[in-house]
């Protein structure tokens, strides 16, 4: 049996003290190398539940086990987030340098790489994602599809253990979307992947989560969408 | 974005290193505020108009910022001149007006033309994570470097939130007039610009935890003074002291 990387156990959260629960007992467990779909209504809560995990919002009840600790304090969490990429669904929000390339490396450079490391791994990534030649463009000049891709590669840049992918399919185009999942699916790594998209989700992932009434079901992989 | 929008070309001034740029302009702005000869002045905005050009940027792009302070100077010129008592008062018929403010508001005016003309070709061709990255290794305060840079980067939130419900208010057929139902709306708009850039910069911080930031800058781009920025720097330095030497001695 592989280690559970994420164990999230018996999470209630809502935005609004006594407010309608968004999670509601929710357990999730996520072992190493598992990539796992979760699909769910709009508003179910599935952002939410990514943002819980690397502590972004704290749940009022349940406890949240990342990389074989119970992780409670803004500490905990920040060396979670060092090994987890996070994809936001909106990458306007993930986006904020200049150019491409200095958005792709500030992950890196956070992480203590020296700057010709950190250009090096940006570089790479950006030509694994067929991004060639976009390193010297002005972000916010991109098309919608185009920031979704450099946000992507600025979180793969970052080499992280676990990703945590957000609605990363949309606004791509086939080709892209294609060429998306032949990455996710040549780095072995353990993946979260949140998704309208079955056709996306049945390619990558291996394990199917449906989100509904603030509880995660296993889900058969056909017929899961709504 | 509002602050950098020239920063992604390829000029002579473009070229100079950041900080080369950035020091410099307040060297001069330093020193174009001692001025007050009209010569010195006149030659000052002759040297800033060549930078401008340099940078090129064109008048049409900035004309907007460049009316809007000349507007602003206007209103110096209607009130300033006629409210002295001054010595030298000029009788031109329907008004009596003072000599002195009047040479002070004139000075005012090209000092503060120059001033906005470095800034733009100085300042501006530098893109904000560069800019707070020059300065912080320039010494810097690092509190302040943040600060600065993320007031610059929410303004810029600010501002496109704007852009976007403008857009999406366009598109419903909002068309303003003056009466109850344009009032309500643009109230609408201006809350949800407020709420809107707020949920924004939240989201932003929480992206940019998610990457590991910890409070510290750190920067790709190597700053080197080339030969290009030796060249420019003993040229300025030369002509801030020949303007300081003018002045006064
Ligand atoms: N910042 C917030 N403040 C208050 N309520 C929120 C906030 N963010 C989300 N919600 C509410 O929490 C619920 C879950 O939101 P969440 O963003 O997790 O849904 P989602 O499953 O990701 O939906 P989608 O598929 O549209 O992305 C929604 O009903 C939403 O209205
Ligand atoms: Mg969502």
């Amino acid at each position: 049996m592989k280690n559970p990387v994420f164990e999230l156990k018996d999470i209630h959260f809502s935005y609004m003290p006594g407010g309608a629960d968004v999670l509601a007992g929710l357990d999730l467990t996520l072992f190493e190398d598992e990539r796992i779909a979760v699909t769910g209504p709009t508003g179910a809560g599935k952002t939410t539940l990514l943002q819980l995990m690397v502590g972004l919002l704290t749940p009022f009840s349940g406890t949240v086990n990342a990389f074989g600790r119970e992780r409670v304090s803004e500490k905990d969490f920040r060396e979670v987030r060092a090994r987890t990429g996070f994809c936001f669904q909106n990458p306007d929000d993930q986006l904020f340098c200049a150019t491409v390339l200095e958005d792709v490396a500030f992950g890196p450079l956070n992480l203590g790489k020296s700057r010709d490391e950190a250009l090096a791994v940006s570089l790479e990534t950006l030509d694994e994602l067929g991004l060639e030649n976009y390193e010297n463009k002005v972000t916010y000049r991109l098309s919608g599809g185009e920031k979704r891709l450099v946000s992507l590669a600025s979180v793969l840049s970052m080499r992280p253990d676990v990703l945590l992918l957000d609605e990363p399919s949309n606004g791509l185009d086939d080709y892209h979307s294609d060429k998306l999942i032949e990455i996710l699916n040549s780095i072995n790594k353990t993946i979260v992947i949140v998704s309208h998209n079955n056709a996306f989700n049945e390619k990558t992932c291996g394990n199917f989560l449906r989100l509904e009434n603030g509880q995660a079901k296993p889900a058969i992989s056909r017929g899961t969408g709504h | 974005m509002i602050f950098s929008d020239f920063s992604d070309r390829n000029s002579m001034v473009h070229s100079l290193d950041p900080r080369t740029r950035i020091v410099s302009c307040f060297i001069f702005a330093c020193a174009v505020s001692q001025l007050s000869s009209f010569a010195a002045l006149a030659s000052a905005l002759l040297l800033s108009l060549v930078l401008f050009i340099f940078s090129k940027i064109t008048f049409r792009e900035v004309s907007g910022r460049l009316l809007a302070l000349n507007i602003f100077f206007l209103f110096f010129f209607l009130s300033l001149p006629f409210s002295g008592q001054g010595k030298d008062s000029v009788d031109i018929g329907w008004a009596i007006i003072d000599k002195e403010y009047f040479l002070n508001c004139c000075r005012a005016l090209i000092r503060g033309n120059i001033i906005l003309l470095l800034c733009i070709s100085l300042i501006n061709t530098v893109d904000i994570l560069t800019f707070a990255q020059a300065l912080s290794s320039i010494r810097f305060p690092s509190k302040l470097v943040h600060l600065m840079m993320f007031t610059i980067r929410y303004l810029d939130i600010v501002h496109c939130e704007y852009l976007q419900i403008k857009r999406a208010v366009i598109a419903r057929g909002f068309v303003p007039h003056m009466d109850m139902h344009t009032y309500r709306t643009i109230a609408g708009m201006a809350a949800s610009i407020m709420i809107k850039a707020l949920d924004r910069a939240e989201r932003v911080n929480a992206a940019m935890k998610c990457r590991c930031f910890d409070g510290k800058f750190y920067s790709v781009k190597k700053f080197a003074l080339r030969r290009g920025d030796l060249f420019y720097i003993s040229l300025s330095s030369l002509t801030v002291t020949i303007f300081i030497w003018g002045e006064f001695f």
